[in-house]
């Protein structure tokens, strides 16, 4: 090989590495790696000329990001929002939340405006919902529309109960949080239930922490689903010189990508953030879950209330099934269910508890142990309550039975 | 007014220079308000960093402000890098002054606190962001990065500090390269009391 050879060898190799590790550029719009990963692409672009399909399902529902708030600039008295996730900015939803200490109380007011803390709130903004428009990146969803929900800090906790409750109110059934706390307090822990136990609830997403121990509130309550963050190798993200890392527990729901993460940025601009955080990989879960509330309804999910339409319930369950398992077989503390998935042609069915892809009497052997359990109850065994009403009982039992014998392709 | 002014040019000058005086005082005055009173101070020292608290002073009016001072410094003789696992609101810092810090990091806050009263229970505690995104800055030997937090006195029930005697430590949660893995650097403690 000759030393021009060897030198052209090397330059495509570095620039696939580059690549891969980036994202990939098609026209003048990055896919960043992460919603490459997670097979959302899948979903709504099948021709794969990164563009949306025609009539695909791009996730077209909104999504409550609690939050900073999202970028924009005044002009002629117009919000102007970043390029790259103005058309997918759901303007009237966007509001922020002030607790007022001598009256005790959380006002809201629509100055949402984030110009503070590097951009937190427009970098999650542009994972979820970057619009496909051939400039910058293009996001998990791309055209989910963002409620940019924005906490003023003030007294934080209450002001993101406040944020979820008025959610919910207005009818928004995805809520991303990147945000966390190493204790509960109780208006967190009643928003964050009363969203999600109720007819038409919501479906709660918390980054799990970035802290390399357990799970943080409110990511850590069953009302809610926890996210720990891996790099692209699907490795769990941890730094050991500096101890920080992609928290875990039992309370771990699903990991998604949160290394080396590129989005839109406070300016008008971008971010690449070389480090980790489970900031980054919340927004991706929120993400696929708009992409399934958008979704036609699989009939075999519909055992919420057999409605046609997706409850959080049946989302979740969907989501767990579509979770790609890393780490230990079945669920684990470092990876819960697995990595986050869109799409997947080797989806496990419903039904496979043990997560080796086929549903048996080693499923129906789990279910029957802890029959009759409840959360708290010595038996009790969170993947066996496959339709995730806190209750393993007949209905698990009978969604095993339906499906005994499927096994992926 | 103008007509005496006018008899005399001296007397314009003088005038002129007056407010001028009284300007430059009333600035001087407003600027000395600002700056927060030198009280109490405590320090941890774990090299490559220091850490160190500063309260404004140590008896209150019930319902009076706080002003407490932070100060991060590089003690070493070289540069240091220091991460936190999540990012503050910066609602209630009064100021930052970095010195050899290679980043603007103004808009988060970086320390923290933990207040107890004469029970030892925890009336307020703050010393971790709520927003869960990493970040780095570097700081150079000799360097140092100040926060003044403007503390409104509102424990987490949001009702002022009962009267009675508090003991507040210094908090700085995060990690130093090279140094240690993210953990706490916690201060002695300062006591105040409300009246």
């Amino acid at each position: 090989m000759t030393r021009s050879t060897s030198f052209i060898v090397l330059s495509l190799t570095v620039a696939l590495l580059l690549a891969s590790a980036c994202g990939f550029t098609y026209g003048g719009e990055t896919l960043p790696w992460g919603v490459d990963r997670i097979g959302s692409r899948c979903v709504w672009d099948n021709d794969f000329d990164m563009a949306v399909d025609e009539g695909a399902n791009a996730g077209e529902k909104r999504v409550a990001v609690i939050d900073t708030g999202i970028y924009y600039t005044m002009e002629d008295d117009q919000k102007c929002y970043h390029a790259d996730l103005a058309a997918n900015v759901w303007s009237q939803s966007c509001k922020q939340f002030k607790y007022v200490p001598w009256r005790d109380e959380v006002v809201v007011d629509d100055d949402y405006n984030d110009t503070h803390f590097h951009g937190h709130g427009t970098h999650v903004a542009g994972i979820i919902a970057a619009v496909d428009n051939e400039i910058g990146v293009i996001g998990t969803a791309p055209k989910a529309r963002i409620c940019a929900l924005k906490l003023y800090g003030s007294n934080p906790q209450k002001e993101a109960a406040a944020a979820i409750n008025w959610a919910v109110e207005q009818d928004i059934r995805v809520i991303s949080m990147s945000i966390g706390w190493n204790y509960s307090t109780e208006e967190l822990r009643t928003a964050c239930d009363s969203a999600y136990y109720r007819p038409d609830g919501a479906l709660l997403i918390a980054a799990a922490g970035n802290d390399n121990r357990s799970v943080e509130y409110p990511a850590n309550y069953s009302s809610v689903i926890a996210v720990g963050a891996v790099d692209s190798n699907g490795q769990r993200w941890v730094n050991l010189t500096s101890g920080k890392g992609s928290n875990f527990g039992p309370e771990l729901e699903f990991v998604a990508p949160g290394v080396g993460i590129n989005s839109t940025a406070v300016g008008g601009g971008y971010h690449y953030d070389s480090g980790g955080a489970t900031s980054w990989a919340c927004p991706h879960v929120a993400a696929v879950a708009a992409l399934i509330f958008a979704s036609k309804i699989d009939p075999e999910y519909d055992f919420g209330y057999y409605d046609d339409l997706w409850e959080n319930i049946e989302v979740r369950e969907k989501l767990r099934q579509l979770a790609l398992g890393l780490g230990p077989p079945g669920k684990d503390d470092e990876y819960g269910y697995g990595l986050i998935n869109a799409w997947a042609p080797n989806q496990r069915p419903l039904g496979d508890i043990n997560i080796d892809y086929i549903v048996d009497y080693r499923d129906l052997n789990i279910a029957s142990r802890a029959f009759g359990s409840y959360p708290g109850h010595p038996n009790w065994n969170q993947t066996a309550d496959i339709n995730i009403d806190r209750i393993v009982d007949f209905r698990d039992i009978n969604i095993i039975s339906r499906n005994y014998g499927k096994q992926a392709l | 007014m103008v007509e005496w002014l006018a008899s005399s040019r001296t007397r314009a000058v003088i005038l002129v220079s007056v407010l001028i005086v009284a300007s430059v005082l009333s600035v001087y005055a407003y600027l000395s308000s600002l700056t927060p009173q030198r009280g109490p101070s405590v320090v941890i020292t774990s090299p490559p960093i220091e850490f160190s608290m500063e309260l404004d002073k140590t008896a209150y009016a019930y319902g009076e402000n706080m002003t407490i001072t932070f100060c991060l410094k590089n003690i070493s003789n070289e540069t240091v890098t220091v991460g936190k696992t999540s990012m503050d609101f910066a609602t209630g810092i009064l100021s930052t002054e970095t010195k050899g810090v290679n980043d603007t990091i103004g808009n988060s806050f970086h320390m923290g606190f933990s207040m107890v009263d004469d029970n030892g229970t925890v009336i307020y505690e703050r010393f971790k962001g709520p927003f869960q995104a990493t970040y780095e800055f570097t700081v150079e030997p000799d360097g140092y990065v100040r926060q003044i937090f403007f503390w409104k006195h509102y424990d987490w029930l949001a009702s002022p500090l009962p009267r009675g005697t508090y003991q507040i430590r210094g908090i700085f949660y995060g990690s130093c390269v090279p140094g240690f893995p993210t953990s706490a650097l916690v201060t002695p403690s300062i006591a105040f009391i409300v009246e």
